[in-house]
């Protein structure tokens, strides 16, 4: 059941009525939460669930089980079982192919070989569990007495398959209270969903083909075109993913609760750190906060810090795949900081770019641009089936067949996100991109009417296309 | 003023009266037009609803038993075979009165072991059939069977043409287009006569189609419908071929650039190579895209692909599936009696 997709409109409809009914009651809210979270999973695979449920009940008991202890040594074993039990699922189905692949006299033990099926969403709620089990450990908050709660919450549908990965010490309390959402929440809510539906409906819609055509068919294009198919993959993931996320987050909030928010208009990123701290920030924090920081940050030295943003993004790389294509992605985009490491460059900027200005200077513009030109040449990684390809793609961009004009049909779809683009930096110092005039009502519904009118005419039908990120 | 008023009344009341000479031809025309329109519109959707209460009637396409008794003793086959015949024989004269060469290529890539008996029983009497109609015909299953299948075409993922299939596929039709490089035909349409389309692709588009298969490919249609990348001019300054077929000619998985057509077109300059190839036709499709828009491409020589699933595909359910005229095709009672057996017993 796809947010895009009039069934997910009546299942989400029904369950907001149902849900909003029985508020007051904390415990029967969850139930009703849980019920619909059970349904839309049990949608995709009648097994998800019950995968889903002993990874929570895991979760659930290594917490108390921490809980219940005081000294350190004992609370850390129980940690680590935790987080071993909890890790082994999504460590066997992705990865044992990779592992015991290479094994001679194990190749049978492989998940696909034994025809299991990968529960989509496992990445996230794996990370999520993993990351409540060790906050608990670090007493950043109690293990949660209500099973039903703990379950609603690891569970919760808008965040199940994609992300965001919720943060337990902020996600989890919101399922032990009531927080009616204002009028300005609600529209809130309105404007990213709209936004998300119209960015994959229309934007991602639009250039799937294009990426897919550009990656399968490299060989007989120029350079040019390969390189603007790259690009072209950069937006689109940007477009299709931050769609999810926008359409996540209003849906949970119509529920009163909210999540992280994971995009932060990252092409406009002014170097690599900024682009990390727009892009998919969930994932990042996480990273930061279970993995990075524990392993020292960038203290202990300029090699030990660049050791770590080398480890943290090669792992990244594996959260993605086991195939070497992420493991170059992660190691690439690692790489991408050393330089600014080294001129101490990597500055932390805190307002939008050219803030209050419409253009940005030259400076500005050349940092965004060239932080872009970085991303998208990760991409070649990112979306090569395999390293042949990767390869086979490097040789096509930088050939002389680069200079020749590129194929009108990649262009053109290129083109099509200037528009978005354009709208996003004029909206970029908002909180929210559809976020319109503060004072007038109705320009905002008038914009929010104009961008559903957009949807309905240009709409294009995908075949049964997924949101890019389900897979991982 | 005053004399202003009067003209504009007068000049309304010749419009409203119908009196004013050519205004009132040319509303003739108009109502004319969308009384044909509204019409057209009318029974393309009778003919819509009619299609759909027959593919509810009867939902099966036939199988292989279709062969009973090596296809020899089948009644229905039998009668498939001989619509087929006709449709042939229709398609020859109506192609060969526009002074047009026509010459039937017998082409799939089945070979060998992966032989069905589509092929195995369709063949043989296509190319009896086209004996007996006095058609010229090249079968290329002999040249095909020398190839191994996973060069020419792009199985295992799919059976079409691959880049080397479709170079190929090219060379066997050189000889046909070296022998008929001459041939004129005599027709020739006046502009007005002339359909918007030739062919059955979205004209003037380029874009990307994977067929469900995860194979994307560049699809290029010309402002005629056809497969290609550019459009044909007339009066025609070169001669002109039309290849009618079904997806061996219009060949899924592969730029246009790379497909058997295109190579004859870069090979021969001086002649127009229009590929009017469609997915999943047979000569039912063909001939009706003949007579609806083809014939008005003006070609000097036809060479239509066909093979054994040409016959099948004329099974009424089929039909009712796939035609692309969209109309009812109701069974024969030979048809009944056969899905009855075969389907509701």
């Amino acid at each position: 059941m796809l947010f895009n997709t009039s069934e997910f409109a009546v299942f989400f409809f029904i369950v907001l009525v149902a849900y909003w009914a029985v508020h007051k009651w904390m415990n029967v809210r969850n139930m009703v939460l849980l019920a619909a979270n059970w349904y839309f999973y049990n949608n995709l695979h009648y097994t998800f669930p019950f995968y889903l449920l002993g990874m929570i009940l895991v979760g659930y008991t290594f917490a108390h089980l921490i809980q219940g202890k005081e000294e350190k040594a004992t609370r850390k074993g129980i940690l680590a079982t935790g987080i071993v039990i909890l890790g082994f699922g999504l460590t066997y189905i992705k990865y044992s192919k990779l592992i015991l692949g290479n094994i001679a006299g194990m190749e049978q033990w492989q998940a696909s070989a034994l025809h299991i099926i990968v529960p989509l969403g496992i990445s996230y709620y794996t990370f999520s569990s993993i990351g409540y089990i060790v906050d608990v450990y670090r007493r950043r908050l109690p293990a949660e007495r209500n099973l039903l709660t703990y379950a609603a919450y690891i569970s919760f549908f808008p965040h199940l398959l994609s992300g965001p990965i919720p943060s337990s010490v902020t996600v989890l309390p919101q399922f032990t209270k009531i927080s009616i959402p204002t009028l300005a929440r609600i529209e809130h809510s309105v404007g990213e969903i709209v936004w998300g539906l119209f960015k994959k409906m229309v934007i991602a819609a639009h250039a799937e083909k294009v990426v897919n055509y550009c990656y399968a068919r490299y060989d007989d294009l120029d350079g040019s075109t390969v390189f603007l198919g790259v690009m072209l993959f950069n937006l689109y993931l940007y477009a299709d993913f931050s769609a999810y996320s926008d359409i996540a987050r209003g849906v949970g909030r119509l529920m009163g609760i909210e999540l992280t928010q994971n995009f932060k208009m990252p092409h406009f990123s002014r170097n690599p750190g900024e682009f990390w701290r727009r892009w998919h920030t969930s994932l990042r924090k996480w990273m930061l906060d279970y993995l990075y920081l524990p392993l020292g940050g960038n203290r202990g030295g300029m090699g030990k810090y660049i050791l770590s943003i080398l480890f943290i993004f090669t792992f990244s790389g594996l959260w993605h795949g086991a195939n070497m294509t992420f493991v170059c992605w992660g190691l690439l985009n690692g790489i991408y900081f050393i330089p600014y490491i080294l001129t101490d460059s990597l500055t932390r900027y805190k307002d939008a770019p050219a803030a209050g200005r419409l253009l940005p200077p030259v400076k500005v513009a050349g940092q965004i641009a060239f932080t872009f030109l970085l991303t998208t040449l990760s991409r070649i990684f990112f979306r090569a089936p395999d390293m042949t390809v990767a390869k086979g793609l490097i040789h096509k961009i930088f050939s002389a067949s680069f200079l020749r004009l590129p194929l009108k049909m990649v262009y053109t779809k290129v083109a099509m996100f200037i528009p978005l683009l354009a709208f996003e930096w004029v909206q970029r110092e908002k909180d929210y991109v559809l976020q319109l005039s503060r004072k007038h009502m109705w320009v905002r519904v008038a914009g929010y009417i104009i961008v559903v009118i957009l949807i309905c005419l240009l709409y294009k039908k995908q075949n049964a296309s997924e949101y890019y990120y389900f897979k991982f | 003023m005053k004399k202003s008023i009067i003209a504009g009344l007068l000049a309304a009341s010749v419009s409203i009266t119908g009196c004013g000479g050519s205004s009132s031809g040319e509303g003739h025309i108009s109502e004319e037009q969308s009384r044909k329109t509204r019409e057209m519109l009318a029974e393309s959707k009778r003919n819509a609803q009619q299609v759909e209460k027959l593919n509810e009637l009867y939902k099966e396409t036939p199988d292989q038993i279709l062969f009973e008794n090596n296809g020899q003793n089948s009644a229905v086959y039998k009668e498939l075979q001989q619509r087929y015949k006709d449709q042939l024989a229709e398609l020859k004269k109506s192609v060969e009165a526009t002074g047009a060469k026509f010459i039937v290529a017998i082409i799939t890539p089945e070979v060998g072991v992966a032989i069905s008996d589509f092929t195995r029983y369709g063949h043989p009497f296509i190319r009896q059939a086209c004996n007996e109609l006095g058609v010229e015909y090249y079968d290329l299953g002999p040249a095909l069977a020398t190839q191994k299948p996973t060069v020419i075409t792009q199985m295992p993922r799919d059976g079409h043409w691959s880049k080397v299939g479709a170079v190929f596929l090219a060379d066997q039709l050189e000889p046909i287009i070296t022998k008929y490089k001459d041939h004129r035909s005599t027709a020739v349409y006046k502009d007005s006569e002339r359909p918007e389309t030739f062919g059955d692709l979205a004209p003037s588009t380029e874009e990307v189609l994977d067929g469900g298969k995860d194979m994307p490919y560049k699809v290029v249609a010309n402002a005629q419908g056809l497969r290609m990348d550019h459009d044909v001019v007339f009066p025609k300054k070169k001669q002109h071929v039309l290849f009618l077929g079904g997806s061996q000619f219009y060949s899924p998985f592969l730029d246009n650039e790379f497909i058997a057509t295109s190579v004859l077109a870069q090979r021969h300059p001086d002649i127009e190579m229009m590929n009017a190839g469609m997915i999943a036709g047979c000569t039912d499709d063909f001939l009706s895209l003949w007579e609806e828009k083809s014939k008005y491409s003006e070609p000097d020589v036809v060479i239509m692909q066909t093979n054994g699933t040409d016959i099948t595909d004329l099974f009424f359910t089929n039909r009712n599936h796939l035609a692309r005229s969209k109309k009812p095709y109701e069974p024969s009672p030979v048809e009944e009696a056969y899905f009855m057996n075969r389907f509701r017993r």
